[in-house]
C-alpha cells in the first residue's frame, strides 16, 4: 500500500543523483575494516584463526614485534586503498538489511505459491537494498506488471530499472 | 503411411554415419578434418558460423550489442534504420531527470518493508503523447510511514538561497526524518528532528506510566512521544515544518538547527490545543504563520505559531467526525475546507471565528474522504476528493455559499482505496493529479483531459 505522497517541483530535483555521502557509521565501519586488513596483513597467513571484529587488537597483542610492523605501515611502504572500503560497508550494511528482510520472507516458505526458481534468484543488490526474490514475491501476489505509456497505474514495485517511451 | 516413407526413414542418418566412419579410419588427413568440419557445421550452422579471426568480421558480435541496447526485447522494430544505442547510453538516459518530468514522493509499505519511492511522471494525455509513469529509485525506511512533506531547505542549511531536495518522512516512530531525495542509494536520513531524545523503546513491555510521562514531556515541549500522522513544510519560512502526532501535539521545528554536530534537534513550539490524535496540517498559502491542524477530537484548529496562546482560546471547527484532510482554497485565503471519516467535506470561512457556521456542507462520499486537494489558481474552485470507497471526484465549489458544489467528474483510477492525493501545483502543466492507495500504485490523471473539467475550466484543456 502507499500511504502517502508528495509532488516535487519541476525542476527541484536534480538530472543526475548522486551517491549518498556516508554515514558515520559506515566510516567508523570503514575504519575498522582497514584496521582488521592492516593486521591481517602484518601477520600474513597465520590471520585465519582469528576472527575478524577482533583482529586488531588480538592481532598486536599475539605480534611481539607488532610495533615495528606498525610503524613499518604507516610509512607508507604498503599502504592500504581506503576508497573500496565505504563501499564495502555501504555494501555490508545493506545486506544486513537484506538478510533481515530475508528472514522474514523466509518465514513463509510453506506457501505453495513460491516456487523454486523464485528463490534460486535471490542475491543481495547492495546499490539498490532490495532483495531481488522479495520483488518477485511482489510481482507473483500482485500481478503488477510494468506497463509502460499507461496513464493511470503505473508500473509495479519490481520494476527498479527506469524505463523511458520510445522517441 | 506412403507419404512418410517409413521403410527408408533412417537411410539419411546410415549415409551420413558411413561417410564419417569414412572420414575417421581413412587414411587421408583432409578426409577427417572434413568429417569433423561436418561435424562442426552441425553444430554452429555452416560455413559461415564457424569462427572469425577478429570479432570485427563477426556479424554476431554487432547483433548481440544490438539485442543487449534493446533489453532482450524481441519485439523490437526492425524496420527501425538507425543503430541501436550501447546499453549504457540509453541507461543513462533513463536514469537521468528531465527538466519536463513531473517527480513525486510515495511510501510504500508491503510485506513488513517499507520504502520510499521516486516516482517520475512524463505527461503527455493533453498532448496527444504517451504518458509514462514509473518508479526511478528507492530508500527503504526503517518504519512504517505515514506522511510526507517536501522541503526544499537543507538541514542545518540555515535556509539560505540555495535550493535542496528533501523530503520529511513521519513515521510510526516519534521522530520526522530527512531524507536527501538527489541521493539515490541513501541508507539513513540526513537528520532525525525528535532523535536521541525520544524515550527508549522496549517493545511491547513498555510500560503505561513510561508512555504517559513521555507524552506530559511532548506537551511540555520535548519531542514526540507517538507516531508522526502528518507533516507540513512551510514555503514561504523554509526553514520550518511542522508534524502532528499521535501524542496529540503540534510541534514547530526549524530544520536549519538540524544535522550537522548535533544530530538531533529540539522542536521550537508545541502546540497542545487538540485533545485527541492530530493528522492533518496545513499552512495557510499566504500568512507564513497561521497553521490549520485537524484530529482525531473532530476539531479543525487554527493557530498562529508565533503567540499560540492557551489551547481554549484557539479557534476551532467542529465537525462532528474525525478529520481526515485539510485544505485551503486558493481563490478565497480565508475560506477552508475539512474532510472527516463520516465523508463529509465541511467548508469554513476564518473570518466568521471558531465555531462559525460552515458555509458548505458535503456529502462527498460514502466512506471516509480521505483525500482533499485543490487545483490551484489555474481552475479556481476545481476540488478533487478521494476516498477509501476507491474514487476520486472533482467538485466545482467556485459557487461558495450562494451555490451548492457540484460533481463534476468522477472516476475509479484503480489505486484501491484512496489514501493520499495532491495536485502537481505546475504552472505550465495545470491539474495534474496524483493518487495513491491501497493496490500499491501511483495513478496520475490529467483531469484536464476530461470534457465536462475542460468545459468548466478552459485554462485546463489548453
Amino acid at each position: 500500500m502507499l500511504s502517502a505522497l508528495a509532488w516535487l517541483p519541476r525542476g527541484a530535483a536534480k538530472p543526475i543523483p548522486r551517491a549518498a555521502a556516508p554515514t558515520e557509521e559506515e566510516l567508523a565501519e570503514a575504519a575498522r575494516l582497514q584496521a582488521a586488513a592492516a593486521a591481517k596483513g602484518q601477520r600474513g597467513g597465520s590471520s585465519d584463526e582469528s576472527n575478524g571484529d577482533d583482529a586488531s587488537s588480538s592481532g598486536w597483542e599475539t605480534d611481539d614485534s607488532g610495533s615495528e610492523d606498525m610503524e613499518a605501515d604507516t610509512d607508507g611502504a604498503a599502504p592500504p586503498t581506503p576508497a573500496p572500503v565505504p563501499e564495502l560497508a555501504r555494501a555490508k550494511k545493506a545486506a544486513a538489511r537484506v538478510k533481515a528482510a530475508g528472514e522474514r520472507e523466509m518465514a513463509s516458505l510453506d506457501d505453495p505459491r513460491f516456487s523454486t526458481q523464485t528463490f534460486s534468484s535471490f542475491c543481495l543488490r547492495p546499490r539498490s537494498r532490495t532483495p531481488l526474490f522479495v520483488t518477485h514475491t511482489r510481482q507473483i501476489r500482485s500481478h503488477q506488471r510494468p506497463s509502460p505509456g499507461r496513464c493511470h497505474g503505473g508500473p509495479g514495485h519490481g520494476q527498479l530499472r527506469p524505463r523511458r517511451r520510445d522517441g | 503411411m506412403a507419404a512418410l516413407d517409413m521403410d527408408n526413414y533412417d537411410r539419411e542418418d546410415e549415409t551420413d554415419d558411413e561417410e564419417d566412419g569414412e572420414g575417421m579410419d581413412g587414411e587421408d588427413g583432409e578426409v577427417a578434418a572434413k568429417g569433423s568440419r561436418r561435424v562442426l557445421d552441425g553444430l554452429f550452422g555452416g560455413d559461415d558460423a564457424l569462427y572469425y579471426a577478429s570479432n570485427a568480421e563477426d556479424p554476431y558480435m554487432a547483433l548481440a550489442r544490438g539485442a543487449a541496447a534493446r533489453g532482450g526485447e524481441e519485439d523490437a522494430d526492425p524496420a527501425t534504420d538507425a543503430p541501436p544505442p550501447t546499453s549504457d547510453s540509453e541507461d543513462e538516459e533513463a536514469w537521468d531527470l528531465r527538466p519536463s518530468d513531473f517527480v513525486l514522493a510515495a511510501a510504500r509499505t508491503e510485506d513488513d518493508v517499507s520504502t520510499l519511492e521516486v516516482w517520475v511522471y512524463e505527461a503527455g494525455a493533453r498532448g496527444g503523447g504517451e504518458a509514462n509513469l514509473y518508479v526511478h529509485h528507492d530508500l527503504l525506511l526503517g518504519a512504517f510511514p505515514l506522511a510526507l512533506a517536501w522541503m526544499d531547505c537543507a538541514p542545518g542549511g540555515a535556509g539560505g538561497p540555495e535550493r535542496s531536495n528533501f523530503v520529511a518522512v513521519g513515521t510510526m516512530d516519534p521522530v520526522v526524518e530527512l531524507w536527501d531525495l538527489d541521493a539515490a542509494d541513501a541508507v539513513s536520513p540526513v537528520a532525525t528532528l525528535g532523535a536521541g531524545e525520544a524515550a527508549p523503546k522496549d517493545g511491547k513491555k513498555k510500560k503505561k506510566g513510561a508512555k504517559a510521562a513521555a507524552r506530559a514531556a511532548a506537551k511540555a515541549g520535548g519531542p514526540h512521544a507517538g507516531a508522526v500522522l502528518g507533516l507540513a513544510w512551510n514555503a514561504t519560512v523554509r526553514n520550518v515544518l511542522a508534524s502532528a502526532s499521535a501524542d496529540e501535539t503540534v510541534k514547530v521545528w526549524d530544520v536549519s538547527t538540524a544535522g550537522g554536530p548535533s544530530p538531533s534537534s529540539s522542536p521550537v513550539t508545541t502546540l497542545t490545543h487538540h485533545t485527541d490524535k492530530v493528522q492533518a496540517l496545513v499552512w495557510h498559502p499566504a500568512d507564513p504563520a497561521v497553521l490549520l491542524s485537524g484530529g482525531f477530537d473532530g476539531r479543525a484548529c487554527l493557530a498562529d505559531v508565533r503567540a499560540p496562546g492557551s489551547p481554549e482560546k484557539t479557534p476551532a471547527w467542529g465537525v462532528g467526525s474525525d478529520v481526515e484532510a485539510l485544505a485551503w482554497d486558493p481563490a478565497h485565503p480565508t475560506r477552508f475546507c475539512v474532510a472527516s471519516e463520516d465523508g463529509h467535506v465541511t467548508c469554513f470561512d476564518a473570518r466568521a471565528g471558531g465555531g462559525s457556521s460552515p458555509l458548505w456542507t458535503l456529502g462527498a462520499h460514502s466512506r471516509p474522504t480521505t483525500g482533499l486537494a485543490f487545483a490551484g489558481a489555474a481552475a479556481p474552485g476545481l476540488l478533487a476528493t478521494g476516498s477509501t470507497d476507491k474514487t476520486v471526484k472533482l467538485w466545482d465549489v467556485s459557487g461558495g455559499g450562494s451555490t451548492a458544489p457540484v460533481c463534476v467528474e468522477s472516476a475509479d483510477l484503480r489505486v484501491g482505496a484512496v489514501f493520499a492525493m495532491g495536485f502537481a501545483g505546475d504552472d505550465a502543466l495545470p491539474g495534474v493529479l496524483a493518487v495513491a492507495g491501497a493496490k500499491g500504485t501511483v495513478a496520475v490523471w490529467e483531469v484536464g483531459a476530461s470534457d465536462q473539467v475542460a468545459e468548466r475550466w478552459a485554462a485546463l484543456a489548453a
